[in-house]
């Protein structure tokens, strides 16, 4: 059974780029366009195993919307990588702090993508 | 409210790079509107420089009459100051508009040609053209699963086949000299017969030897008797024993023939099966030659669908810029709105660049290269 991926950006065209590389790769992907929407996401599907999550986006940010997730009883385990094409290091301190397993900047590279997603999913 | 001429001059030129910094703009129909943003921008900035040069010509000469400090925009004051701020409550909103437009636009243009470039790759991978990094069980992996299967399963068949038979022809063989036996056996019978019959001459000749003699050869004759009548038997015997090994002789003979007939059509068998096997593997492996072909080319097609997804990423970054730019026009803004007192531009430059996100935003600062071409993806950091 295909592995579900959470993509939350709020950028459309590159959640679709997201998904194009990782549905490819046999994964089921469900979208959000921000933190709120992806919390509502996890409360509705049956199993996520891996998020992917952008850090700027409007109404709730990346880092926000980890640190809501670790807190949850049922999804703090599943693993979180930032993909944003924020560089500052404070950024990466917070995601770390927050719970985040990995750390990707943008533009991604596909393969470079699928090996982080597979490391953490079989993790 | 008064706006600076020296704030304008360092804000709008960066207003500016940062709109003709997206070489894209020139070629997407939606994208023109924010050029125009960038020229309005430009004009604004050249209008201001004109009139700062003019201003500055004419202090310097009085400069040179008075030996007075002048303050060069002094004028640039008197003529912009009351106008500035109308003008830009007018046209900030719909500079913003416009940019809000081209951010939606561009997204959904670039989402949909994701959909429709999603689509494509499908019926690319439908059609055989698959990658090596995708799932191991494509058809590629089927045909050279087969060709393995075939070499593994099919050529021991054939050896067992060809065993069978060389056991065949081993039992015939043993048939064979079975039936050799048996008509030795039935030679033998043969001689039994002979030695009974003149078993019963003898006694015959001695029952006529015993008639002559009288009385005294009557007891003779009583065992001539005998003797003659178990020569008949012995006789009747070896005559039932040949017969018996006449018909054994005529059923191994057929089984012979059978054993034989039967083996001449086994290996006939194993030939066709051994051919039909070679034609097998023959056209499974020009299958997989063909397989690897689609391989090659799946891979040659499956690294141009990643460039291309890292190429098509521009819309996220252009969209980082544009957003940062629309939130400096809204701050403009509310601070005409408000009717506060300016900072400097420096003070609004650094509050403008805390809200930078990449790279090339940091360097895009005094060059009109855009720096969209530089990026490139960078390590996975794990926590």
């Amino acid at each position: 059974m295909a592995k579900t991926v959470l993509i939350i950006d709020d950028s459309s065209s590159l959640r679709a780029l997201v998904k194009l590389s990782l549905s490819r790769a046999g994964y089921a992907v469900l979208e959000a366009c921000d933190g709120k929407e992806g919390l509502a996401q996890l409360e509705k599907a049956a199993k996520v195993h891996l998020i992917v999550s952008d850090v700027n986006m409007p109404n709730m940010d990346g880092i926000t919307f980890v640190t809501h997730v670790k807190r949850h009883a049922k999804h703090k385990f599943i693993p979180v990588i930032m993909l944003t094409t924020e560089d500052e290091r404070s950024k990466i301190e917070q995601a770390k702090a927050a719970g985040a397993r990995a750390w990707l900047t943008k533009p991604f590279n596909p393969p470079q993508l699928l090996d982080a997603v597979s490391k953490l999913v079989l993790a | 409210m008064t706006i600076h001429p020296r704030w304008l001059n360092a804000t709008l030129p960066a207003l500016a790079i940062a709109c003709a910094g997206l070489p894209l703009f020139h070629r997407v129909g939606a994208l023109e509107m924010l050029a125009v943003v960038g020229v309005a921008a430009a004009s604004i900035w050249a209008a201001i420089r004109s009139a700062r040069a003019a201003a500055t010509s004419a202090a310097n000469s009085a400069a040179d009459r008075t030996h007075q400090a002048v303050d060069a925009d002094a004028p640039l004051l008197a003529r912009y100051g009351d106008e500035l701020p109308p003008l830009l409550r007018g046209i900030l909103p719909v500079w913003r508009e416009h940019v809000e437009s081209v951010r939606s636009q561009t997204d959904e243009a670039v989402g949909e040609l994701v959909t429709n470039f999603s689509s494509i790759t499908e019926q690319f991978e439908a059609a055989g053209f698959k990658g090596t990094s995708e799932a191991p069980a494509g058809n590629q992996g089927t045909t050279i699963s087969l060709l393995t299967l075939c070499e593994r399963e099919l050529q021991p068949v054939i050896a067992s086949m060809t065993r069978i038979t060389d056991s065949k022809g081993a039992l015939a063989a043993s048939v064979h000299e079975l039936s050799a036996i048996t008509s030795e056996l039935q030679t033998m019978a043969s001689g039994v017969a002979d030695v009974a019959a003149q078993t019963n001459l003898l006694a015959i000749n001695a029952a006529i030897e015993a008639a002559r003699a009288g009385d005294a050869g009557r007891g003779f004759a009583v065992i001539a008797k005998e003797i003659r009548r178990l020569s008949q038997t012995s006789a009747q015997t070896a005559s039932q024993i040949t017969g018996r090994m006449a018909e054994i002789v005529k059923i191994m003979r057929s089984t012979s023939e059978a054993a034989a007939q039967a083996a001449t059509s086994d290996q006939s068998a194993i030939e066709l099966s051994g051919t039909v096997v070679e034609d097998v593997l023959s056209h499974v492996r020009e299958l997989s030659v063909e397989s690897q072909t689609m391989l090659d080319q799946g891979n040659v097609i499956r690294s141009h669908i990643e460039e291309l997804i890292v190429s098509l990423q521009f819309q996220d970054r252009v969209s980082q810029v544009i957003s940062v730019i629309d939130k400096d026009m809204e701050r403009l803004r509310d601070t005409i709105e408000a009717d506060a007192a300016l900072p400097t531009a420096d003070e609004w430059l650094v509050d403008l660049q805390a809200h930078y996100t990449m790279k090339e935003q940091r360097r895009s600062r005094g060059s009109t290269a855009s720096g969209f071409a530089d990026a490139a993806p960078a390590a996975v950091l794990f926590f």
